[in-house]
């Protein structure tokens, strides 16, 4: 923490240093106990950063004490006068007006007073005058302060009040990073906010960056050899950024920003940030299996089996300050529905879009739980009760909207509802008959919800025939959402949905009686309100995939042969319904597209397929720029972007003028490709002179060894006379055989 | 992708144990776990004649001579045997204490050396013998010592025939040197190169470096005065055969998985070709698939225009470079021109 970059830890400074003066030093001048804690009137309305501003404004540092405020921030001891003041959370929060106030104050005085003596005592207080459910107690001594953190931490006051006591010093370094990085201190340019913690989003080439999780040449596989390394995407060579060994042993991923790159380790899980990727925060759950970051990069939530009935295995972090906000007890059989050696259902804990409110489906209760992250209650104080809900999914962005399925049941029919949160208003659903089976997919803007829908074909339901729909909820401008059904007929092996326009891709495979084997047919569809009553677009054959994957960008989709020897990737424009280019990748075992939706990494993992393993990079169109092979590899992953700055006015802007800044990035991009060759140059030209002088070097050396040798050894003309005979003979001889 | 040709010779009934090539290249000689060994014309393919035994152990080395005289084989059944190439006789044999598990003649013919596997109680040993006397009389040991420590897996002469380099079961190469007066061997230097067994060790044809593989994944190429290792060529399985080009800066690795492993894994998985590295830029150039099985042992022809592996399969396949082989440039900048 103490190396944090200057130019955010200084902005932060003044704020925190405002606050300093006037809770802390400036007690002398003001007759602090009134003015803290009984003007109520004054600190009303306000959020706790609101206080840090405002104290801000109320005490401007003058020059001197910038100067002094600056030597301060340079010098290892941040702040002397914070030492004697700690924060207490979770004390109850009641009405600071009511008559229950007087009595707890007595009740804490009593209990913070063993430890020192109290100079201060102020309640934060909620916007709707709620004590807002922590303090801070400042003590004469910082010993005192000290000792009340260490023993009354985890003090429990009743049954649903144990304090969380931490020293002010400590907190400053937090809130600091928090202001720097939190949404609440609007900026006009989020990049120059986020700062050195979007520092690979802010670099002039735009490059992006992808991790890669591998096993050195080392046969055994107890995990001491193993690498995550980091590499920059430039078209070309990748770029190598950083390599550590047992960076991460379990395992790892990006947060959805990129913001933060997450270990997992035995003993909990941790988040790097930052151009040096060091530690940014760490959280201590032992046996972590799995972890998530919420999409606003606000919680954490690890995982681990649970050890015992009741065991809180899940807990939701604030990100910042590594506390635990929430826990669960959640049983394996629901995190391993298929068995402990099938994937997770994971992320358990789904988000909405802003972090506001998360929810967790209970497949026994019948019933999503939604909670407000806030203050991490259930919504209402209610779970969502749905007979028989099978699923549900968040809006990934827009509004917080959730839309969940639920099976036939007591000649009730199947249903896809969208439901508002946290209106619980339904806002559009959908009645199905005969379902077998559904899947629910947003698209990434949050502008179509797709629900795949296996429906029986025969009424028996004794046959396992089953036939394949689509219903295509889209959210657009209007209030209306309107629904579209695409009936994809019988035998549908793989479908997509354009993540960026109105176009839906279908795999299906018939049998037929000619060819052995299948006549598999790529089908689209529009998804368009417009077309719903004539949804078919085009069909393609010829096109045999196990998997169908949009770029991210829209417009281009790969057909991948997944785990197949044959590992088939064919890159199809669908615009014009053509195959632009047909590839192959021997193997390959996943594909992911890069945030861009330029590149494509296909790759093999190991786990997935013993065997050698590789990964390749690729354009949109389908040419290979970049292949590696790596004994083991583990897991490939893109780090993610920040959303996008400019408004759609600019952005239109940029697209209308795309020529211009064409040019300029050709020409960068030549400069960067003949620096690449200059390097590979020198690069080959070191080796190549290293060996040379070797070689050499050994050369001479055998030289010495051999005239030395020379030297000693006279007599042996003799026999290399009698060599010499038997040579000539051997030749004579077989030059007669050929004969 | 370029085509490349390979002649198969499957006269063999058992794992290949080992290969070479006659100084001249006109002819290749095998030896199996099962006896015969044989020899074969590197221009057609036809296999010239055998070496029969007479009994049914395991052939694990051989040896020929400079000038293709004499053939030297060393047995699981403690027996190395000294063959006339022409004629096919064996013309002497030395009892060993236990198995044979490395023989070579010294650059003038003149000398052997062999090491052998422990056995029971009985300690591995490394032996220096020389033949002045091999039509009809009685070998002369010029040194003689068991080895307690480590097995020797793999060996050869070193620069001048003045000592022998040793890879070993725990992954260390060594010196050993003869010390005339007192009838022993001892050792010059000890570096522990590897993490595993040693399973191949072959000298540049300029005895600048010798070329070691290992279990360990990888093959190394160390100087041969000094076992200072330079560079390294990472594999994804063991290693069980590499051999140097006198040509081009070329290394051949082979290898794959155990033989207990093999029958579990499909012949595509089972990591059964050859690798050609580049020795300067330690960067695979090009792979040589058809093996069903592990390679066991790998030889480049004299003169570096082709090369041959025999596997576990019980196949050699001799292959000759197209000629796309010789235009390759792994860097455009040619500095290896």
């Amino acid at each position: 923490m103490s190396e944090f970059p200057k130019q955010g830890g200084i902005s932060t400074g003044d704020g925190m240093y405002g606050i300093l003066k006037t809770l802390g030093s400036d007690e002398e001048a003001d007759s602090s106990t009134p003015e803290l804690s009984d003007d109520e009137g004054y600190v009303e309305c306000i959020s706790d950063i609101d206080i840090l501003n405002k104290l801000k404004e109320i005490h401007k540092p003058n020059e001197a004490e910038t100067i002094m405020l600056h030597h301060r921030l340079e010098s290892p001891e941040v702040s002397k006068e914070f030492d004697s003041i700690i924060i207490v959370e979770n004390i109850p929060q009641i009405d600071p007006k009511g008559e229950k106030m007087e009595k707890l104050e007595i009740i804490l005085r009593k209990i913070f007073s063993r430890f020192g003596k109290i100079v201060n005592i102020y309640f934060a207080k909620e916007t709707n005058a709620m004590l807002k459910g922590f303090m801070l107690v400042e003590y004469q001594s910082s010993d005192s302060a000290e000792q009340a953190k260490k023993i009354a931490d985890g003090y429990i006051m009743d049954k649903s009040h144990t304090f969380t006591i931490n020293l002010m010093t400590e907190v400053v370094e937090a809130l600091g990073m928090s202001d720097e990085f939190k949404e609440q201190t609007p900026l006009a340019y989020p990049g120059e906010r986020q700062g050195p913690l979007w520092w690979w989003a802010m670099k002039e080439d735009a490059h992006d960056q992808y991790a890669i999780l591998h096993q050195g040449s080392n046969t055994d596989l107890s995990n001491s050899d193993v690498h995550l390394s980091l590499w920059w995407n430039t078209g070309s060579v990748p770029r190598y950024i950083v390599e550590r060994l047992k960076w991460s042993m379990l395992g790892f991923t990006w947060s959805k920003q990129g913001t933060f790159l997450v270990t997992v380790h035995p003993q909990g899980a941790a988040i790097w940030a930052f151009e040096s990727f060091e530690r940014f925060q760490k959280y201590p759950h032992f046996g972590v299996k799995l972890v998530d970051i919420s999409p606003g990069e606000n919680y954490v939530v690890t995982c681990s089996l649970p050890q015992s009935e009741d065991d809180q295995n899940v807990k939701i972090w604030n990100l910042l300050t590594a506390k635990v906000v929430k826990t669960f007890s959640v049983e394996s059989v629901v995190i391993y529905p298929g068995g402990r050696d099938k994937p997770a259902k994971w992320p358990l804990i789904q988000w909405s879009y802003n972090d506001e409110y998360f929810g967790i489906l209970s497949l026994a209760n019948q019933s999503i739980k939604v909670f407000q992250s806030d203050c991490m209650k259930l919504l209402d104080d209610k779970v969502i009760h749905i007979p028989n809900i099978q699923d549900f999914s968040w809006r990934p962005t827009g509004s917080n909207v959730l839309a969940y399925w639920f099976p036939e049941q007591n000649q009730k029919p199947a249903q896809v509802a969208l439901m508002s949160i946290p209106t619980r208003a339904i806002a559009r659903q959908k009645n199905l008959v005969g379902v077998h089976d559904c899947e629910l997919k947003w698209t990434e803007n949050g502008r179509f919800l797709l629900c795949k829908v296996i429906h029986y074909i025969s009424k028996s339901r004794k046959q396992n025939k089953t036939k394949t729909a689509f219903e295509v909820f889209s959210i657009g401008q209007d209030r209306e959402i309107p629904v579209i059904s695409i009936d994809a007929g019988e035998s549908v092996t793989a479908y997509a949905l354009d993540q960026n326009g109105n176009k839906i891709a279908v795999m299906s495979s018939e049998a037929t009686k000619d060819v052995i084997g299948h006549q598999s047919t790529l089908k689209f569809f529009s998804v368009d309100p417009s077309r719903a009553s004539n949804p078919f677009l085009k069909d393609m054959t010829g096109v045999y995939a196990s998997h169908l994957s949009w770029s991210p960008l829209g417009q281009y989709l790969v057909a991948a042969a997944i785990s197949q020897n044959t590992g088939d990737l064919i890159f199809i424009d669908a615009t014009e319904f053509s195959v632009i280019n047909r590839q192959n990748h021997t193997g390959f075992t996943d594909i992911q597209w890069d945030p861009t939706g330029r590149y494509l990494c296909s790759y093999i993992n190991y786990m997935t397929r013993a065997t050698e393993c590789s990964y390749a990079l690729w354009t949109f169109y389908g040419r290979c720029y970049y292949k590696f092979t790596i004994p083991f590899l583990y897991a490939f992953k893109w780090r993610g972007r920040p959303p996008k700055v400019l408004t759609e006015g600019e952005q239109l802007e940029i697209q209308k003028n795309i020529a211009y800044y064409q040019k300029i990035f050709e020409q960068k991009d030549k400069k960067a490709q003949r620096n690449e060759a200059d390097k590979l140059f020198k690069k080959y030209r070191a080796m190549f002179n290293d060996f040379m002088d070797v070689k050499n070097c050994i050369k001479d050396r055998l030289h010495e060894l051999e005239t030395s040798l020379n030297k000693r050894l006279d007599s042996t003309m003799d026999e290399e006379n009698f060599d010499i005979e038997i040579v000539e003979s051997f030749d004579k001889e077989k030059v007669e055989i050929i004969k | 992708m370029a085509l490349i040709r390979a002649l198969m010779l499957l006269s063999h009934e058992g794992p290949i144990s080992q290969i070479k090539y006659n100084r001249d290249g006109d002819l290749l000689f095998s030896v199996s776990k099962t006896p015969p060994a044989m020899v074969w014309r590197t221009d057609t393919g036809m296999r010239l004649g055998t070496y029969e035994f007479g009994e049914k152990s395991a052939i694990s080395c051989l040896d020929i001579n400079k000038d293709t005289t004499r053939l030297v084989t060393g047995s699981a059944g403690n027996m190395i045997r000294l063959w006339d190439c022409e004629t096919g006789a064996c013309l002497q044999t030395v009892t060993t204490q236990t198995s044979v598990r490395t023989c070579e003649f010294s650059s003038d013919g003149q000398i052997i050396f062999y090491t052998t596997d422990a056995q029971r109680k009985i300690s591995p040993e490394l032996a220096i013998l020389t033949l002045k006397q091999f039509e009809g009389g009685a070998f002369d040991y010029i040194a003689q010592t068991h080895i307690t420590d480590s097995k020797v897996t793999a060996a050869t002469w070193g620069p001048f025939d003045q000592h022998i380099i040793t890879g070993h079961e725990n992954g260390s190469l060594r010196f050993y040197q003869a010390d005339n007066s007192a009838k022993r061997v001892q050792v010059l230097r000890n570096e522990q190169i590897h993490k595993d067994t040693v399973t191949d060790l072959k000298m540049t044809s300029d005895k600048l470096f010798c070329l070691s593989a290992s279990k360990d994944f990888t093959a190394k190429l160390s100087t041969s005065d000094r076992l200072e290792n330079i560079k390294t060529f990472n594999t994804d399985r063991p290693v069980n055969a590499a051999a140097i080009s006198s040509l081009r800066n070329h290394v051949i690795i082979g290898g794959g998985q155990e033989a207990m492993w093999v029958t579990q894994t499909h012949s595509h998985t089972g990591k059964f070709e050859a690798k050609i590295f580049h020795v300067i830029y330690e960067q695979e150039i090009g792979r040589v698939k058809g093996h069903f099985g592990p390679i066991n042992s790998l030889a480049f022809q004299p003169d570096g225009r082709g090369f041959s592996s025999g596997g576990e399969d019980g196949v050699i396949r001799m292959h000759q470079f197209p000629e796309i082989y010789y235009d390759f440039e792994f860097d455009r900048f040619k500095f290896d021109r």
